[in-house]
């Protein structure tokens, strides 16, 4: 037995160096990992000066808009925090909250899904990998099961990140085609990688019948009601304002969802201090200005949709002027 | 509780450790139990209530088997241990198979009526522990087996975690007597434990894994996937299915070897059969050997005439591939395998058994070539295995047979290698590893390599293991049965 761990305690050891060789590796300035990006948009909330727009979200928001002109047109810096749905509402908002100021002006817009709790606890894992620090925005309990329901994986990734490793093995199953990676975000933290680039969506969507059984499983639970309701009093305590514009959506597919998304809907105008920009109709784009996925716009698509939103944040600042 | 957790890797620490501090059959069987249920009720607690009932049952069963001489009494209660487990079998995993099966027939035969559903939690390694425990009462019956008046070392038996929820089946024989008796680390068993348990995870991580991600684009979408990734797709998926499951367990066997248990081999290098009857020597050893000894051999086994000899055939078949799953498409799978081998028992006169499947594959050319021909056919059945409907398999098939003979396939076989390079490059390193040590049970076993050698081979396949090892980690696929 003695011998047995003793040699069990030897190997371990050297693996446990070797490891600690390899994570020395490590440099965050390396990787053109698309959720590496997460590094430059936190370099650029610490580095500008409030009164900012920071934009939040899923996908859908790094894919949604030209931060350049909102920048021109309300005259205020934009950042734009947002990388994937799956790293979950409550890191989006968590990794936001220190750094919102007086001024600022938090426009947040997530992934249906995302108002039942989800997250995709792989995605948290890459993320932890290429950026270390995001442990500290990770609620206690998520973070436990991220770790110990596949530690190995967690670890893997850590490697793979440390090594600069060109090989990924989800390639596939990244948000978008093998253009999602770091470089195709810019100054302002907006994917513009696919820009000009036609919707690869098929062309016509067959037409299916409209749906209205409600999924229950996208209603807010609780939780993220909770979670929703500190972040919005927190930022409203530093003086910042929280807005919310429901994500872009094809026709059919806002047809099928309606049942839920008038749920969600009234379930958000419940939350105190937060204030709605539009309505889930008012985010209905054509087909043909989505890129891969049905919450991804197009460069064209994005123009349009940053349009409403400027409409959208100089309508309701004279409205609460006018108060 | 997955093997790739921390959690299980912390149980298994704690359970080492309180395992080796006693070394008295009542204390090591105490924790066994205890670890056992603790490893089982992390799934859902609610199934250690099942896994205990299931367990009592036959324990008692198997006394009052052993306690009586009077053949219709030793029969009734087999019979009553058969109901129980095949009651409880065919409830969890086959209640909606057998309504909607019904509804269907009842449907093609003019009568439309409307039957129910349940929604119901299928528990976590049901079809192994209750065959295991079966297996418990029949040779008592065939009085192959004494039991003893030893409630802990039979719960131990049934529940030992390593191989509780995906086998390998074990038999009273071989696993009850170990336990009854004191175990003690041995230091080859500890580090051939330690060797079983790095090859596991190699194969399940590094290989199954990604393999996986060339198998799960082609067959979730199959109209969409050219036929050379089909065709590929389906090759990739025998080495999924293989890695899969031989790595769990060679996983089990490994931490087995550690409390001291010597389970048995499940795998020996199947895909160096030179015949479908070997491959079902060589492929999941324990399960086709429980279906050889209770199903076919009652039913008369080869000792028949032809008509009877192929009715067992099929019927043996017919139930392996049910057990795999409660769909057509795993009956059918195992109807092919029974089909393919039709020729083998066509004129074969009546005699025993065919030795186990342990032998060294051969290199001649001869052989390769039916090594080759054995495993196109195993591919063509786990089309089966693999797909959602009969719809989807015939789609392949048809896909597949079309895209052999056509002038795009070699391309098409490029594309798909050029995506996924990593697991073809792990496969061929796999490939080349069992072949080059086919005489062994795993490829470190009896290297008389120098140690300092012999860790670097160690350390070089745990972080090739780790480097490879995907984001999201796929379930073992046998869980689901």
């Amino acid at each position: 037995m003695k011998e047995f761990l003793s040699r069990v305690l030897a190997f371990a050891l050297i693996q446990l160096a070797l490891f600690g060789l390899v994570v020395a590796r490590f440099d965050p300035a390396r990787s053109d990992h698309y959720l590496a990006a997460t590094h430059d948009k936190h370099r650029r909330l610490a580095a500008t000066v409030a009164p900012r727009v920071i934009l939040v979200g899923g996908s859908n928001v790094a894919f949604g808009f030209h931060s350049d002109r909102i920048e021109s047109a309300l005259d205020m810096p934009v950042v734009n925090m947002a990388l994937a749905g799956g790293v979950g509402l409550s890191l989006m908002l968590r990794e936001v909250e220190d750094e919102v100021h007086a001024g600022d002006i938090v426009v947040f817009s997530i992934e249906y899904d995302l108002f039942g709790g989800g997250c995709n606890r792989a995605l948290i894992r890459q993320l932890i990998a290429q950026h270390p620090a995001s442990v500290q925005y990770l609620k206690p309990d998520l973070l436990l099961r991220t770790a110990s329901e596949n530690g190995l994986a967690l670890i893997s990734e850590i490697v793979r990140a440390s090594l600069g490793a060109g090989y990924r093995p989800d390639r596939d199953s990244e948000p978008v085609s093998s253009r999602a990676i770091r470089r195709g975000f810019n100054q302002q933290g907006d994917f513009v990688a696919h820009y000009g680039e036609p919707s690869l969506l098929p062309a016509t969507a067959p037409p299916t019948p409209v749906e209205q059984k409600v999924k229950r499983g996208w209603l807010m639970k609780t939780a993220v009601e909770r979670e929703l309701e500190r972040f919005v009093e927190l930022a409203r305590a530093k003086g910042a304002r929280v807005l919310y514009s429901f994500p872009p959506r094809p026709p059919v597919t806002y047809a099928n969802e309606k049942a839920t998304t008038v749920l969600i809907h009234a379930q958000l105008q419940t939350i105190p201090g937060l204030e709605l920009l539009d309505a889930p109709g008012d985010q209905v784009y054509p087909l043909t200005q989505f890129y891969d996925s049905e919450y991804h716009l197009t460069g064209d698509g994005s123009a349009v949709r940053t349009g409403k939103l400027i409409r959208s944040i100089q309508e309701q600042t004279l409205r609460d002027a006018a108060k | 509780m997955s093997f790739t957790s921390i959690q299980f890797l912390v149980l298994t620490a704690l359970a080492f450790a309180a395992y080796h501090l006693r070394p008295t059959p009542r204390w090591q069987n105490g924790v066994c139990v205890i670890a056992s249920y603790s490893f089982y009720g992390w799934w859902d607690v609610r199934f250690c209530g099942l896994l205990l009932a299931s367990s009592l049952i036959d324990y008692w069963v198997g006394g009052r088997i052993a306690a009586t001489d009077q053949p219709r009494s030793r029969r009734a209660w087999l019979v009553f241990s058969l109901v129980t487990n095949l009651g409880l079998l065919g409830f969890f995993k086959y209640f909606n198979f057998f309504i909607d099966s019904l509804v269907i027939a009842l449907a093609l035969a003019g009568l439309n009526i409307n039957i129910s559903t349940l929604v119901i939690l299928l528990p976590v390694g049901i079809s192994f522990y209750t065959f295991q425990t079966l297996s418990y009462c029949i040779d008592i019956y065939r009085r192959e087996f004494e039991p003893r008046r030893d409630l802990l070392s039979y719960l131990s038996f049934v529940s030992f975690f390593p191989q509780l929820v995906a086998g390998p089946i074990e038999r009273a024989s071989n696993l009850l007597p170990q336990f009854r008796k004191a175990r003690t680390l041995r230091l080859d068993d500890a580090v051939s434990g330690c060797q079983l348990v790095l090859w596991g995870f190699f194969k399940k991580l590094a290989v199954a894994d990604n393999l996986a991600l060339v198998v799960d684009p082609a067959y979730t979408s199959p109209s969409n996937a050219t036929p050379g990734h089909l065709l590929l797709a389906t090759f990739c998926f025998a080495f999924q299915i293989y890695c899969d499951f031989s790595g769990y367990s060679d996983i089990a066997t490994g931490v087995a070897r550690w409390f001291g248990i010597r389970l048995q081999r499940n795998f020996a290098l199947p895909y160096f059969s030179t015949s479908l009857a070997e491959f079902w020597r060589r492929w999941h050893i324990s399960l086709s050997t429980w279906f050889r000894d209770y199903v076919f051999i009652p039913l008369g086994g080869s000792r028949c005439e032809r008509p009877q000899r192929l009715r067992n055939l099929a019927a043996t078949f017919l139930l392996s591939g049910l057990w795999h799953g409660a769909a057509w498409t795993f009956v059918l799978w195992g109807g092919l395998h029974a089909l393919c081998l039709i020729p083998s028992q066509w004129n074969r006169s009546p005699r025993g058994s065919s030795a186990p499947g342990d032998a060294k594959p051969c290199a001649d050319a001869r052989s390769i070539c039916r090594v080759a021909a054995t495993f196109a056919l195993v591919c063509v059945a786990w089309v089966l295995f693999r797909v959602d409907s009969l719809t989807e398999a015939a789609l392949i098939y048809r896909r597949i047979a079309f895209g052999l003979v056509g002038a795009g396939l070699p391309t098409e076989l490029a594309t798909t290698i050029q995506t996924w390079p990593a697991a073809f490059a792990v496969l061929g390193i796999l490939l080349v590893i069992e072949w080059n040590t086919r005489a062994r049970w795993n490829p470190f076993e009896g290297l008389r390599w120098p140690r300092p050698v012999r860790w670097v081979a160690y350390t070089a396949l745990f972080w090739l293991t780790l480097y490879l090892c995907p984001a999201k980690v796929e379930p073992f696929i046998y869980f689901q049965f």
